[in-house]
């Protein structure tokens, strides 16, 4: 049965109904971005409206295509299907960044230390997340914080690092580089990632 | 401040005593990270054959490596090297083209790409991260070519076909974006996830459309 929220999201899909089945072809696509981003989002929630890092996920997609109101319904369901997971205030404080709301990113970074305080790997992603958004005090703080939980793992202080290089904090990247190489300095892939971090300035390889 | 850690205290405390370079990974101090781009490229790029000198893919990466450090005869010797030893590995030319097609030399890219459809064209992996590679700096018709060959082998991957039409709507290219959503679409039409990250690539590249 779906919930009152699911019907209320279900109402605007009569009118772009080609989108959500068959019928889908590539005309599908084109049209305003955000239109189309709030639109297939409105497809995966239907989907699966239970999973708490899926509501996140099409929380992100809703507020970056402009609906703030119903990003914030989904992450309020997000929270309160998985409230200790740290990766799912991670996803919701990375969506607020990337949506330029500082204040709300600022509460969600809050609850991802208060409800999740050992999640090495969220903290390191946040403070990625947190760097690319400006926020530089608090992602240094929170890779602190990550390293000092697990500080023989090189590959968050590579990432960190690229991250910097990204920002053109080189100062930064000095630092979490020179990490990375005490960590596991007989590690092949870590030199190779870091020859490859100041390379390309911090771009992602694949 | 920065915690002291017992690494950081050897590091300033041995350092003074000579006995730093007894340290593994000693020299890899913060003030060598602050130097000269080119010397840590280097730096890096052997520290890592050292370790591992004999891998080809490895040998095309640190060529690759050479390369951002504008050494293009030592690049060109450690791509030769490592075609040397794998001369039918799709891969290792998917990584010699990527590099020369990072560093702008779109040509010599082009011919290390194209070996792959001649030497190792059922190679999935190489053909998609070719696609991808030549997808997001806007080269549709090369990338297409490296796309078909594997779409043709796998006709229902849509995680693939998913992020093909990322790369390609994230380097402005709507048309082929297009393509590729709608046969991710048709291949599995009730996945929750299909739907999910079209969604995220149309958010996250307002910007660029």
């Amino acid at each position: 049965m779906r919930s009152p929220l699911a019907l209320l999201l279900a109402l605007p899909l009569a009118a772009q109904s080609s989108i959500y089945g068959p019928g889908v072809d590539e005309g599908s696509f084109k049209g305003d971005p955000r239109k189309l981003a709030a639109a297939f989002a409105e497809r995966a929630y239907l989907l699966k409206p239970d999973d708490a890092r899926h509501l996140a996920s099409v929380g992100r997609s809703y507020l970056l295509a402009g609906q703030r109101k119903k990003a914030e319904e989904l992450f309020a369901m997000a929270r309160a299907r998985d409230p200790k997971e740290g990766d799912v205030h991670r996803m919701i404080m990375s969506a607020w960044i990337r949506a330029g709301q500082r204040a709300e990113a600022l509460k969600a970074l809050e609850e991802l230390q208060f409800m999740d305080p050992k999640a090495h790997r969220a903290f390191a992603r946040g403070a990625i997340d947190l760097l690319e958004g400006g926020m530089d005090r608090q992602a240094e703080d929170l890779m602190e914080r990550a390293w000092m939980l697990e500080p023989k793992a090189w590959e968050p202080c590579v990432a960190f690092a690229r991250a910097a290089l990204r920002r053109k904090r080189n100062d930064l990247a000095a630092r979490w580089c020179s990490r990375a190489a005490i960590a596991n300095p007989q590690e092949e892939k870590l030199w190779k990632e870091l020859a490859q971090a100041f390379a390309e300035g911090g771009a992602e390889a694949r | 401040m920065r915690p002291m850690t017992p690494a950081f205290l050897v590091l300033t405390l041995a350092a003074p005593l000579g006995l730093l370079a007894q340290v593994p990974g000693a020299k890899f101090t913060e003030s060598f990270f602050k130097g000269d781009r080119k010397a840590i490229l280097q730096a890096c790029a052997d520290e890592a054959r050292a370790i591992k000198p004999k891998d080809a893919k490895w040998l095309a990466e640190y060529g690759r490596a050479y390369l951002a450090a504008l050494d293009r005869p030592k690049a060109e010797a450690a791509f030769k090297e490592a075609l040397i030893k794998e001369p039918k590995d799709g891969e290792v030319y998917r990584l010699i083209g990527n590099a020369w097609l990072k560093h702008g030399f779109k040509q010599e890219a082009l011919e290390a790409y194209n070996r792959i459809l001649m030497v190792d064209a059922k190679n999935k992996d190489a053909l998609v991260s070719a696609g991808l590679d030549l997808a997001e700096v806007g080269l549709v018709v090369d990338a297409e070519k490296f796309i078909n060959a594997f779409a043709a082998q796998e006709k229902d991957d849509w995680k693939t076909f998913i992020q093909f039409g990322r790369a390609f709507l994230q380097s402005g290219n709507r048309d082929p974006a297009a393509k590729w959503f709608s046969r991710a679409v048709a291949s599995k039409p009730k996945e929750e996830e299909v739907y999910l990250e079209i969604s995220r690539a149309f958010a996250d590249s307002q910007a660029v459309l």
